[in-house]
């Protein structure tokens, strides 16, 4: 049985407001959902213990209209899919024996050089994150 | 597998043992503040919810960052064995990432 993984999102700017950073064990994901051509929300079993109204990260990215030649996914310019494949990729993967905190998309334009999970950014067609905790 | 159980002080009348399994997230609260989750012991469809301040010295949040990290790391636990991992206690003044500067609530 794999160790538990944990996702962490942060929006653009600074880590100093409610809800700019936001973590969730990878097995309380519900499922994502595309909003519009340039949004897909990936939906998690909500914080607040209810397992009612699910929590919410609303991914944007470029429109797909616009993004013909995607080239990272199978569907050639669904970059909807792409961000879904790429977010179960990072979700799912056998982290047995790694570092099982997962950065899915931190937009904090302050992050430390050459410090592994700390500096990493995530998912390049991710432009923008809106995180959504009751 | 085993499971790992997280232990959160905040003083000598509240206190907060769980398994890591519970744990429903995390979210940051403000500047140099962070809401851990956990589903409520007593069963009800709610939550505990522990308050703890970080470091933020630089005020972009890295550091809150660094403990999400080690939280995560914490928690992972060993295959078999599990284990228990004391995360912060401000009573005795330890915690498991030099960033962790305290338990506020327990709640």
């Amino acid at each position: 049985m794999k160790a538990e993984n944990y996702l962490y999102f942060a929006v653009a700017g600074d880590n100093d407001a409610d809800k700019d950073c936001a973590m969730f064990p990878a097995s309380n994901f519900r499922g994502a959902v595309t909003m519009s051509s340039t949004t897909v929300e990936f939906f998690f079993t909500p914080q607040d213990g209810t397992g009612t109204t699910a929590n919410g990260v609303l991914m944007t990215h470029a429109d797909i209209a616009s993004n013909a030649t995607d080239g990272s996914s199978p569907y050639g310019n669904d970059v909807h899919y792409t961000v879904m494949e790429k977010f179960c990729q990072l979700a799912s993967a056998n982290r047995a024996n790694t570092n099982n905190f997962t950065v899915v998309k931190d937009l904090n334009d302050n992050l430390p050089s050459n410090e592994g999970a700390i500096s990493a950014t995530g998912l390049s067609e991710v432009t923008a994150l809106t995180i959504t905790i009751d | 597998m085993g499971e790992t159980f997280v232990t959160l002080i905040k003083d000598a009348d509240e206190k907060f043992c769980g398994p890591a399994s519970n744990f429903l997230g995390l979210k940051c609260d403000g500047a140099g503040s962070m809401k851990l989750r956990f589903e409520d012991v007593d069963g009800s469809a709610a939550a505990t919810v522990i308050d703890i301040t970080v470091t933020d010295t630089g005020g972009h949040g890295t550091e809150m960052k660094r403990v999400c990290q080690a939280i995560a790391n914490a928690m992972q636990g060993y295959g078999i064995q599990g284990k228990f991992v004391k995360i912060a206690d401000t009573l005795a003044g330890t915690y498991i990432h030099a960033d962790i500067l305290s338990v506020d609530a327990v709640a």
